[in-house]
This record gives structure tokens, C-alpha cells and sequence, in this order.
């Protein structure tokens, strides 16, 4: 009667440990307190001298000991039982590898295939042990021990049931902390990305701009090549003409009479006389032609102008942008410019208002060639401007760019602002330009852009930017 | 009989410019402010020279130049242009469809030269006693499909990929064209032709095919293998020596200067081979009289005896039938006693005319030698600064 009634009791005690460890587990405010809390209540319960948590290594080779509780008076072994090789340990890990608790009830009759296992405990004068295995996803990852190094055979058969509980939530524990552990990671590694996106996004947008640049460039370079050309030609034909007229200066100079002319010379003087004129004045053309280039480049492309929120003449950008793209211009049928004067200006970034007439209307070229290939007479863009009130009452300026190009089907105006999308072959366009500017309509400058376009027939971009921001 | 030259050009004032320059030469000059103008011109007149701007509205340059080519395939096609877009411009020079390009601003006498430059040699290998001569030594090599093919691509601005396609449907000429691309082009060590033709640029892996022929029937000539090592080294150094002296490596469209300079004397091995022997023997016997440090063109006397037209003349002939490059040709032309007045790109002569000289030396092959123009090398790029440069490169390239 009284076994019963002291084993009924001391599995009552056994039971109300484990639901107390449970509960601890469940709210888990401070893992590591509760798993040592854990090993404490156990190792008491179970007179342990020692309670020890070992978690195996990634790599699977070798184990450290993470977790220790010691009797009053028992010397703590944690630090020297790291980097443990787990294979040391055959028959201890073949044990509990299913998930099966281990009950070593006496060290001293542990059979030759123990052979390691016995002479570590025995070591350590362990007479019996308890270990439950960790379980991760089926597969063996630790295990908790409870060393006795006074008595033996301390558990009973019927108390294992609890005990593979506790095992349970031991693994719960550490699965828990371990995914906790993942998402961390993943977090920092997402953090990471997010960075190393808008790095990037900030690098594809300057190469864009560059790209947009390059193309500027080589057709800058075109127009000012032209009239050098011819000027610096020119420059040196006068420093002939003027060699000959020298000649025949010097000679009147000497002799005091005119020199007599062979029909050769005759003809070559008549030459030089009445083409002087026309030399002087193609200079004089060329260069205020570089001149006028070079001025436009320069407004263009302030810097100062991207980050400056200032007045804009909008007259004055698209003159501006045109001149820059003149040599694009050459061939086309007809271009009309429909300016609404006076516009007001708009307060905008200079810079990237730019930027979006360069866009727009290099586009609407672009489309214009893809339609008249072998016809660019046939070609017609049109640019207006207007003054008006938006459906908010706000004063805006318009800018409307239409073209006579091949037009967009459907799904390409859906898809016109989307980054990366483009119809142009590859190498001929990053795809980025018309998400960049509707970045700068929209957001930049809290404006509209309207697209109207038939497949075939034509394209119309309407530009609204606010007067005041 | 003048020549004709016709400038086409979509700016008066660049053509006015042009007609002051060549209002004191001896040309009959034509001004064409449309392409189309100028077609129609050709279709009852004829012209011997065409100069012509590239960005023109309505017909531009190359469409122009295409047109021309068709009509009256002899006329001389200069690009003169402001536009920097060098992938169509290199194109057109690779292809042979622009057979010198002018950038603007250009330099009037420098411009003057160039065309008479390029007239003259043209005029020289035209004469059609040359051709006489060249076919009474021996039949032409035939031009392979192949080439025609991808003369064919390029135009159409085929991809590598295409191209490579083509290339390894004649296992051959692959093969062939690999072997010479990894010993005649310095880190070039590819397994790929698609690689080979990214690296080597098309043209250059199109003039390879082109004058393979010569090499091939060549290979088994005495004498062949040096001469074929020879042109490989060439072909390295004058990239290298390039890039020394201008810091930047050597434009595409010269890319086989070195490995084309001596064709005319491959050429003479296949088809006139005793004479060619003979010739040698003579060299090499006149060799052993002379004194060592002699360093005599005895090669370029004794060619003049034997035959009736020089392996320069030869060489720079087949090059310009074949339409290569014109740089190309007056190298091969000019590599052995360069003459600056004659001479259009005088930079690139001068270092084949060294790199050639020093290879020779190299590899122990006097009796083809011929004496350096120090004077030329060092007024055209300073170069003998940089003679024992190129020999130890050389013999670097040769242990390996």
C-alpha cells in the first residue's frame, strides 16, 4: 500500500514539474532561464548531480555542451565539453536517435558495445543517467542528460511516459528558439537586399541619365563637328588667300606699279576676290553656330538645375532641348511649335523637366523613323503649350507632344510607365526612360501626363505641371 | 584626263569650304548637296572619286556609298563626317565600304594628301601591266563562299553567334581559323570561333578567311612555316608597340597589318616556286660574301632580277583586289623601303617596318631582311626608343 501510494505521489510531483516546465516553455519570456529553470526542477527532482544540455554543430560532426545545471557542491564541466565529436558516442547517439528516451539505470553494467560511453561516465563517477534526445524535423540535433552519481536506477519504467513528454518540450523549446533564430536571419538578409535594391535602382537611374547623356553627346558632337569643320578649313584657305594677296601687295609695294597678270593668275585673283566676302561670313555663321550649341548644352545640363526647386521657362526648355537635338530633326517634314505666349513660368527642377522633354520628344522621333523609315519627309511632330485650369482648380501649364508614329497597341500604353519595359530592340533603349518620367511628372512635381495613341496613326503626350508647387 | 571626285554633302557651307581647298588642285570637283543627286549624275556620267558625309537626311552616307558601289564598283568611296558614331563608321571601314574615313574638323592639307595618297596607290595597282604581270606568275586564289557569307552578315549587322554559326559549318576553315587567331592575336587562347570573332572583330576573322587560301596553299612551301611564325609575330608586336606608344590598342580595321604585310611573298611561293627558291638560294649565297654587318636589302635587289614584279607590289595588289582595308595594303606596299611622301598613314607603316625588321632578326631569317629607316621610325611615332621593348616581347612570345 504505501509503495503505491509513495510511487502515486512521487509521479504526482513528476507530473506537476513537467506542466510547470510546459507552461514556463510556453510563454518562453526568457529562454535560457527557463530551460535552466528546467534542468533544475528535473535534476532536483531526480537527485541529479549534474543536468546538462548538449546541441550538436551544423555540421553535424561536433556538439557542444549549451546548457549546465550542478547539484550544490558539484564542479560545472560546460567549458571543457565543447567541440565534442559526436561520433565518440556511437551507441549513446544509436540509442535515442528515433526519439527514444535513454535510461542508463547503471553505468556499471554497460556492455562492451558502450565501451566509450562507459568509460566517460565512469570517469566522472556517474552511476546512472537519464537522456532525452532533441528532436528537429525527425532528425536527432542534441540531447538533455541527468547525470547521478549516487545512486542507480532512479527512474522508473512508468515515469518514462512523462519523461518523453518533457523530451518533447524540451524539443519545442529549441525548435522554437532555432526558427526564431531563422527569421532573424532572414530579416537581416532582407535588409540587406533592400539596401543593395535601392543601391541599384539609384545606379540604373544615373545610367540611364548617362545613357541619355551619351546620346546627347553624339549628336552634340555632330553639330559642332560641322561647322569646325568647315571653319577651320576655311581659316586655312584665307591664310592662302591672304599669302597671294600678300604677294601681290608687296610686289606693288616694291615696284610702285601693278603687277602684270597671266590668264591663270587672272583667274585665280578673281577667285580669291569675290570669294573673300563669303569666306569671312561662313566663319562668322559657324561660329556663332558652336556658340549657339554650346550655350544650350550648358542650360541644359546644370547641375545646380536637378536639385533646385526654382522658376522654369518652359518656352525656353523646349527650345532648348530642340537645338540639342537639331541634327535628329534634319529630314523631318514638319515641325510645328504651337506656343501659347506668355507662359507663365512653373516652379519645377529645371534639370528634370529637361530631362522629361528630352525623353518625350526624342521618343516621339524614334517612333516617327520606325513608321517613315525611307520617308522621314512624311514625318510630323507637333509641340504646344498652354495655360489652363486643371479639374482642381490649379493653374497648369500643358505641354503637348504629338507625333504621326506607329503609335502604341493597347497593351503597350498599359505597360508605357512600367520600368524596364521597352519595345526598342535591345541595346537601343534600358526601358527606364518613361518610368523616370512619369517618377518626375508625378511625384517631383505633382503633374499629370496624359497618353493618348492609335496603333499606325500617332501619339500625343500631354505634359500638366503645376504653376505654383 | 582629270580625275572626277564628287562631294556630297547636306551643308553648303562644308562643301564650299571644300571646293576653296580644291579649287587650286588639278581634280574636276562635283558638289552634291543630295544623294540623290549624285545617283542621278552616275547614271549617265562617271566619277573616279567619291567623298561623302555620312549624316545626311532623306539618302544618308552609307546607303549613298552602297549605291555608288553598285553602280560604278571602281570608284574610290571616302567617308568624310562628324559623327562620332564609330560602330557604322568601323563598320564601313571593315567592310570595305569606305575605303579610307575622314573625321571633321579635318586638316585641309592633311585631307589633300590622304586623297592623293589613296589615288596614287589605287592608280598603281590598277595598272593593268601589273595585273598582267601578277597573272602571267600564276591564277589568282578564288574567293571562298564562305566570305561572301559573311561579308553578307556583317552587313545585315549579324551577331557574333551568327556569324559563328556560319564559321563552324566548314570544320575546316574553323578549325583553321582558330589555329591562326590563338597564334596570331597576343592572350587569345579560345577553343570558340563565337569567342574568336568577339575578340578578333569580325572583319579581321573575315580577312582571315579571305586570304587563307594564300596561307594554305603556302603551308608546305619552304620556308612557309617561318614566314607564317614570322607574320604571327608581326602581327602581335605591332598590337603591342601600338599600345606603347599610344596608350590605347590598335583600331580593328589595322588589327591584321601584321600578319597580311608579307603576303606577296607566300603568294610568289605558291605559284612561281623555283623562282622563289632560286632567289633564296641567290640571297643566301650573296649573304656568305657580303660582310655580316652589311645589312643590305640584298632580298629586295636580287627580287628586282629575278622577277619581273615585287612581292611588296604583289602583295599590296591581292590585298586591294580582295578590297582590305587601306591601310592595310599600304603597309603591305611600303614595309620594306617606306617612302614618306608616297606614304597616307605613315604611323602604321613605320611600326610594321620595325616590328617586321626585328622579327626577322628574331628568328635568324636574313635573307629575307632588309634595312631599318631609322629616320622614318622615329618621325613617324619616336619609335626606336622602343626597338628593345619590342624584341624582348618577341622573344617572350617565342619561348612560349
Amino acid at each position: 500500500m504505501d509503495c503505491l501510494e509513495e510511487r502515486f505521489q512521487h509521479r504526482l510531483a513528476l507530473e506537476r514539474i513537467v506542466s510547470g516546465i510546459a507552461r514556463n516553455f510556453v510563454m518562453l519570456e526568457n529562454p535560457t532561464d527557463s530551460i535552466n529553470h528546467a534542468l533544475e526542477e528535473i535534476g532536483k527532482y531526480s537527485r541529479a548531480s549534474r543536468a546538462y544540455i548538449f546541441e550538436f554543430q551544423e555540421d553535424g560532426i561536433f556538439m557542444n555542451n549549451t546548457y549546465e545545471w550542478c547539484r550544490e557542491g558539484v564542479a560545472s564541466e560546460m567549458e571543457r565539453l565543447q567541440n565534442q565529436k559526436i561520433n565518440s558516442f556511437p551507441w549513446w547517439m544509436a540509442q535515442i536517435k528515433e526519439g527514444d528516451i535513454l535510461n542508463i539505470k547503471d553505468v556499471s553494467k554497460l556492455g562492451d558495445e558502450a565501451q566509450a560511453e562507459r568509460e566517460i561516465l565512469e570517469l566522472q563517477s556517474v552511476k546512472s543517467a537519464l537522456i532525452m534526445p532533441l528532436m528537429q524535423r525527425g532528425i536527432l540535433n542534441g540531447f538533455v542528460g541527468f547525470d547521478n552519481v549516487d545512486a542507480t536506477g532512479n527512474w522508473h519504467d512508468e515515469d518514462m511516459t512523462v519523461l518523453s513528454i518533457a523530451a518533447e518540450f524540451f524539443s519545442s523549446v529549441f525548435n522554437r528558439l532555432s526558427a526564431e533564430k531563422e527569421i532573424h536571419n532572414a530579416k537581416k538578409e532582407l535588409e540587406v537586399s533592400l539596401e543593395s535594391l535601392k543601391h541599384l535602382q539609384a545606379q540604373l537611374i544615373q545610367q540611364e541619365q548617362l545613357v541619355a547623356i551619351g546620346q546627347l553627346a553624339a549628336g552634340v558632337a555632330h553639330e559642332i563637328n560641322n561647322p569646325l569643320g568647315f571653319v577651320m578649313s576655311n581659316q586655312k584657305t584665307l591664310q592662302n588667300y591672304a599669302n597671294i594677296l600678300k604677294g601681290y601687295a608687296e610686289y606693288c609695294l616694291e615696284r610702285n606699279e601693278k603687277p602684270a597678270l597671266s590668264d591663270s593668275d587672272r583667274k585665280e585673283l578673281t577667285y580669291i576676290v569675290e570669294d573673300l566676302d563669303d569666306v569671312f561670313s561662313d566663319i562668322n555663321e559657324g561660329l556663332v553656330r558652336v556658340k549657339k550649341i554650346i550655350k544650350s548644352m550648358r542650360i541644359f545640363s546644370r547641375i545646380d538645375r536637378m536639385t533646385d526647386y526654382e522658376p522654369y521657362d518652359v518656352k525656353e526648355g523646349i527650345e532648348n532641348t530642340l537645338v540639342i537635338i537639331k541634327s535628329r530633326l534634319s529630314g523631318l517634314g514638319a515641325l510645328k511649335l504651337n506656343i501659347d505666349t506668355p507662359i507663365p513660368m512653373i516652379q519645377a527642377y529645371g534639370g528634370k523637366i529637361n530631362q522629361v522633354l528630352l525623353n518625350l520628344i526624342v521618343n516621339a522621333l524614334d517612333a516617327i523613323k520606325e513608321a517613315h523609315p525611307n520617308s522621314p519627309g512624311e514625318g510630323c511632330l507637333e509641340i504646344s503649350t498652354r495655360t489652363k485650369r486643371d479639374k482642381n482648380e490649379r493653374k497648369i501649364v500643358e505641354i503637348q507632344i504629338v507625333d504621326n508614329g506607329i503609335g502604341m497597341t493597347d497593351e503597350v500604353k498599359n505597360k508605357l510607365f512600367m520600368p524596364f519595359y521597352t519595345t526598342k530592340k535591345i541595346g537601343k533603349g534600358t526601358g527606364l526612360g518613361m518610368s523616370i518620367v512619369y517618377d518626375i511628372v508625378k511625384n517631383s512635381h505633382a503633374g499629370e501626363i496624359i497618353v493618348e495613341s492609335t496603333e499606325g496613326v500617332g501619339t500625343s503626350i500631354t505634359v500638366q505641371l503645376p504653376v505654383n508647387s | 584626263m582629270s580625275k572626277v571626285i564628287a562631294f556630297v554633302d547636306d551643308e553648303q557651307q562644308i562643301l564650299r569650304a571644300l571646293k576653296r581647298l580644291f579649287f587650286q588642285t588639278d581634280y574636276t570637283c562635283l558638289f552634291f548637296d543630295k544623294g540623290g543627286d549624285l545617283i542621278q549624275y552616275l547614271e549617265s556620267n562617271k566619277i573616279d572619286i567619291l567623298v561623302t558625309d555620312i549624316r545626311m537626311p532623306e539618302m544618308d552616307g552609307i546607303a549613298l556609298m552602297h549605291a555608288v558601289k553598285r553602280m560604278q564598283p571602281k570608284v574610290i568611296r571616302i567617308a568624310l563626317s562628324g559623327y562620332t558614331d564609330s560602330r557604322q563608321i568601323l563598320a564601313a571601314l571593315d567592310s570595305g565600304l569606305a575605303r579610307l574615313y575622314i573625321y571633321k574638323p579635318w586638316d585641309n592639307d592633311q585631307l589633300l594628301s590622304k586623297i592623293e595618297g589613296l589615288i596614287r596607290m589605287n592608280d598603281q595597282l590598277a595598272d593593268p601591266s601589273l595585273l598582267q604581270e601578277i597573272n602571267g606568275l600564276g591564277s589568282l586564289p578564288t574567293i571562298p563562299d564562305l566570305y561572301a557569307k559573311i561579308t553578307d552578315l556583317i552587313e545585315k549587322e549579324a551577331s557574333a553567334q551568327e556569324v559563328a554559326r556560319l564559321v563552324d559549318s566548314d570544320p575546316a576553315i574553323a578549325g583553321k581559323l582558330l589555329r591562326i587567331a590563338n597564334t596570331a592575336y597576343y592572350g587569345l587562347h579560345t577553343g570558340s570561333v563565337q569567342q574568336a570573332i568577339v575578340m578578333l572583330g569580325m572583319s579581321n576573322v573575315r580577312q582571315i578567311i579571305l586570304t587563307n587560301s594564300v596561307f594554305e596553299r603556302a603551308a608546305y612551301m619552304p620556308y612557309a612555316k617561318d614566314l607564317w611564325q614570322h607574320a604571327s609575330l608581326v602581327n602581335q608586336g605591332v598590337a603591342y608597340l601600338y599600345s606603347l606608344c599610344y596608350g590605347k590598342s590598335l583600331p580593328n580595321h589595322q588589327g591584321t597589318a601584321g600578319l597580311m604585310h608579307t603576303l606577296g611573298l607566300l603568294f610568289l611561293a605558291t605559284v612561281k616556286t623555283d623562282l622563289y627558291l632560286e632567289l633564296i638560294e641567290a640571297v643566301e649565297k650573296e649573304l656568305q660574301h657580303s660582310q655580316t654587318d652589311n645589312n643590305q636589302s640584298i632580298f629586295d635587289a636580287l627580287e628586282t632580277e629575278f622577277l619581273p614584279v615585287r612581292h611588296p607590289e604583289i602583295g599590296s595588289f591581292l590585298l586591294n583586289w580582295w578590297e582590305l582595308p587601306f591601310d592595310i595594303i599600304e603597309v603591305a606596299y611600303h614595309y620594306r623601303e617606306p617612302k614618306p611622301e608616297l606614304i597616307v598613314n605613315k604611323e602604321l607603316v613605320a611600326m610594321v617596318h620595325l616590328v617586321s625588321h626585328v622579327a626577322f632578326g628574331l628568328l635568324g631569317l636574313t635573307q629575307f631582311q632588309y634595312a631599318l629607316d631609322k629616320e622614318f621610325c622615329d618621325a613617324n611615332g619616336n619609335l626606336t626608343r622602343h626597338q628593345l621593348a619590342i624584341e624582348d616581347y618577341l622573344a617572350s612570345l617565342l619561348t612560349n
